[in-house]
């Protein structure tokens, strides 16, 4: 018994071992352009779905005119300075 | 099986260990094979202590006294069901127990993370962005679970055999644990405290690295719900059982090792909520990541409360070495927070300032902070004994009535919050906005608040929290017509289906409005424990008892007996308005294994009330069996409340059909408009 | 922007100011201090604060009346006789030996009135004598 129990354990060591050191996997490497211009493109999508949810709001009668236009505009301005900042992105490139 | 178990758990300590140094040395060094042979290494922890664990439950049920851990706290004649609550209903094997669930969350984590081999990943996908952090997030895990093995191996070790012999019966499960609510109980709390570790290791990485965007944030609030879902169910079924077991009529006692599960959980509200902050608007990132910081060291900091015997408890474990591990590893954890934190502060400015006070901003600043002052009021009482103690060399503890005065105005005024803090606009709300949403709400909330007067209520808090549970149920009930009014226009389908296509929509929002109305049903629940009543008497034959609505009688007496424990019980009639509705059996129970005494509490709930009875023992001068009666009123609501909660979670979890929306409303002409403004 | 601030700033403070004042009389009106038996009889001036008083039940000395419970508490030969007069039935974990904690106040007469009680059966919570063997194991656990 145990020697069985001893058995298990060399076995069970060995196999942690090969399965620990076997990996080769390629890891993603981030260059930080790309980092940052997925960072943008995030902001971009969130600020865009603000817009939508926004819209959508005011479909629902949850805002009066001005708020909705006033946050319109703001986001709007948001957006394109984003915009900007992606197409700048890409030039550099 | 005893020898493969304990050498199973150092496997996994010695796997652990090497995940966290060659990830160390792997990050600072850039080394690629290092990398990722720590993160294989981290991912077979959890094939490991999975066999520790089945080992352990094998001798469970072998019955192995030779195992100390079995014979202090397992019996022949225990339920298979209630050996499996061996596992964690001690010191040495909840610990392992909680490693394993630990490397179990590591393991989810790290195959989640993997991209599919051979598959050159687009860099700009949101799924390599995850890929980018999990190396590093998987090394912090690797780390928490170092503590945690060690533990495992040197301090507490489950496979620990007595020095001599072997008792022929174990002591037995100790019978305040021998119930199905504790069956399920543990290990969802257990859940929502590991599952902490999570965030914090994502959000730890993402500070150390720098990391530009918003993604890994998606991923800490994810993590952060699951984590939160466990936890809620689990404290509320460890009410459950409080309140269906210990017999003494209440479910919430403010005692340390409830508080220990609270605390964190919330930090995490309030985490689930400014996040929004953050991933709308790029504010409060400083504030975020401390409290994921907080979350997780609460959590750790729970489990050493509860573990330590730093302060007393009823049902906290006993006293022992391990308080000295848990204060090294939680002043080694704040240590690393603060210097990634003050090396990369600038990584966290806010991107957007705060406007308006009545504002969507504002209002969950305002929900942020008063959870705060909740949690810092309930960590300083519980902590006051030993605060006390420094101060004045005098243990002073404080009772009930501190925690419920504080507690109770502000889980009003949040309550308040869910209601408000939804229906306000980003950035600034105007007066005409706020009187289109909130006069309907508001009347309905006066209404009730007149109705309770006039059935002659006079106790204000639960008058307030009726009220403002009308005012939260009509706002969330609003938001689904009006959303659903829009859907259905467009789609012409009826309102029922148009509100279940928005709900799908957007999980996270109209998911966490379902956990809102959650909220108020448990509101609901507690506050009706303003209304209860209680009595006791003793019960002869044909005795009579009233409580609330119902008259008592007692009919007779039974008696039992099984292999493991002996009962006896009262057999009471419950009359109504003169007519007979129930029969009821409180009774006791004589545990033989553990030679331990315990009351079964009888409760007859309905979605109105409790009639809770107990048999609280035989009067020694009289023999007459004495009855405690308590009539709850709606209890209930607290337990579908929290099912209510639960529901919503697993609706906030599953992603959201954006898809469809951003099809049917294409930002085209939000671009167009950008491209307007650029020139 | 500057004024919203201010008002944000005002609100804050307004609430929490509110709930420190809470908070200290919370903490008044509920302060009780934790002592045992022999600390009580030591204690100046005891029998004006409210007070937990840690001890074990003298076996044989718990007598149930009709909405009272008697029992003594003990410890190092230090008695003190206390009165349960809570309303909620006493746990089951008090019997005769338990390790108890009985609050309330102590009355001029030298008596306890206690409003809550909590026990903890020490024997067997952790059974003292499996419990002392598992720990002399752990210290030797490498010869097994």
């Amino acid at each position: 018994m145990t020697l069985l129990a001893a058995f298990a354990c060399v076995f069970f060591t060995a196999l942690a071992a090969w399965f620990v050191f076997a990996g080769d996997e390629r890891l993603p490497e981030d260059s930080p352009a790309a980092a940052r211009l997925r960072a943008l493109r995030e902001r971009k999508q969130a600020i865009y779905d603000n817009l939508r949810d926004l819209h959508f709001e005011f479909l629902a009668g949850k805002l009066a005119q001005p708020d909705y236009q006033r946050s319109r505009q703001m986001l709007e301005t948001e957006a394109a300075r984003v915009v900007r900042e992606i197409q700048r992105c890409g030039e550099a490139s | 099986m005893q020898l493969f178990g304990a050498y199973a758990v150092l496997l996994a300590f010695v796997l652990a260990v090497y995940a966290f140094v060659a990830g160390v040395v792997g990050h600072l060094r850039r080394r690629r094979r290092l990398i990722v042979s720590a993160e294989r290494a981290t991912l077979a922890v959890f094939p490991a202590l999975t066999v520790a664990v089945l080992c352990l439950i094998g001798l469970i049920f072998r019955n192995d006294f030779t195992v100390a851990y079995i014979a202090e706290h397992s019996n022949r004649a225990l339920p298979f069901y209630f050996k499996i609550a061996v596992l964690w209903s001690g010191q040495e094997g909840s610990l392992l127990f909680w490693s394993w669930l630990l490397s179990g969350y590591a393991f989810v984590v790290l195959l989640g993370g993997r991209l599919r081999p051979g598959r050159a990943a687009d860099e700009l996908s949101p799924k390599h962005a995850h890929r980018a952090l999990v190396p590093l997030a998987s090394v912090i895990l690797a780390g928490v679970e170092v503590f945690f093995l060690a533990l495992n191996n040197f301090a507490a070790s489950a496979f620990a055999s007595l020095p001599v012999g072997t008792p022929a019966d174990g002591n037995g499960l100790n019978p305040l644990l021998q119930y199905s609510q504790m069956d399920i109980h543990p290990p969802l709390l257990y859940l929502g405290y590991v599952g902490f570790a999570v965030p914090f290791a994502f959000c730890l990485a993402a500070l150390l690295k720098r990391y530009p965007g918003d993604r890994w944030i998606h991923i800490t609030r994810r993590w952060t719900m699951v984590a939160w879902l466990f936890l809620t169910i689990g404290i509320v079924l460890g009410g459950l059982w409080a309140y269906k077991v210990l017999g003494w009529g209440g479910y919430w006692a403010w005692d340390p090792v409830e508080n220990a599960a609270f605390l964190p959980w919330l930090t995490g509200t309030a985490f689930l909520h400014s996040v929004m902050m953050q991933e709308k608007r790029g504010m409060l990132k400083i504030w975020n990541v401390w409290l994921v910081f907080a979350t997780f060291l609460l959590a750790i900091f729970g489990d050493f409360l509860t573990r330590s015997g730093l302060v007393s408890s009823v049902h906290a474990f006993a006293q022992s070495s391990i308080g000295g591990w848990f204060v090294i590893f939680l002043a080694i954890a704040v240590a690393v927070c603060l210097a990634a934190f003050f090396k990369n502060k600038d990584f966290l400015k806010s991107e957007n300032p705060l406007e308006s006070t009545a504002s969507r901003e504002a209002g969950f600043l305002f929900n942020n902070f008063v959870l705060l002052v909740a949690a810092f009021a309930i960590l300083w009482g519980t902590l006051f004994p030993v605060i006390s103690e420094w101060v004045e060399g005098q243990k002073i503890s404080v009772g009930r009535v501190f925690f419920d005065r504080i507690n109770v105005p502000i889980f009003l005024f949040l309550l308040f919050l869910t209601g408000v803090g939804p229906l306000l606009a980003w950035r600034r709300t105007s007066a005409a906005s706020l009187k289109r949403n909130f006069l309907g709400p508001a009347i309905l909330g006066a209404a009730v608040l007149a109705l309770c007067l006039a059935m002659g209520w006079r106790d204000p808090y639960p008058l307030v929290c009726f009220a403002l549970a009308a005012f939260v149920l009509a706002i969330v009930a609003m938001e689904f017509y009006r959303g659903a009014r829009v859907l259905s226009r467009r789609s012409r389908r009826g309102l029922a289906l148009s509100a279940v296509e928005l709900t799908m929509r957007n999980t996270r929002r109209y998911g966490g409005y379902i956990i809102h109305v959650g909220i108020v049903l448990l509101a609901v629940g507690i506050a009706g424990s303003g209304f209860n009543q209680q009595t006791e008497g003793p019960m002869p034959y044909r005795a009579k008892l009233a409580v609330g609505p119902y008259t008592l009688t007692s009919l007779a007496y039974t008696q039992d007996d099984n292999a493991n424990f002996s009962s006896e019980a009262l057999i009471v009639r419950v009359d109504q308005g003169g007519r007979e509705i129930a029969t009821m059996y409180p009774s006791r129970r004589f545990y033989k294994a553990s030679n331990q005494t315990q009351s079964m509490v009888a409760d007859r709930s309905t979605l109105l009330s409790d009639l809770y009875l107990v048999y609280a023992g035989d009067d020694p001068e009289t023999n007459q069996p004495i009855l405690h009666a308590y009539w709850n009123p709606l209890i209930a609501w607290i337990w579908i409340g929290a099912l209510v909660i639960g529901f919503g979670t697993i609706i906030a979890l599953l992603p959201s059909r954006t898809a469809a929306a951003r099809r049917e409303n294409p930002p085209a002409r939000v671009a167009e408009t950008a491209e307007v403004a650029q020139v | 922007m500057k004024a919203s601030h201010w008002k944000l700033g005002a609100a804050l403070a307004i609430i929490l100011a509110t709930f420190a004042w809470l908070a200290v009389t919370g903490i008044r009106d509920s302060k009780s201090y934790y002592v045992t038996v022999a600390e009580l009889k030591k204690m100046p001036d005891a029998h004006a604060r409210r007070l937990r008083v840690e001890g074990d039940v003298v076996p044989g000395s718990i007598r149930r009346k009709s909405g009272e419970t008697d029992f003594v508490l003990q410890q190092g030969g230090v008695t003190l006789p206390v009165a349960y007069v809570g309303t909620d039935p006493l746990p089951d974990t008090f019997v005769d030996h338990a390790q108890a904690v009985a609050s309330g106040r102590w009355l001029s007469d030298g008596s306890f009135r206690a409003t809550g009680v909590q026990a903890k059966c020490a024997s067997k919570y952790e059974p003292q004598g499996v419990r002392a063997a598992g720990r002399a194991v752990r210290t030797t656990a490498g010869t097994m």
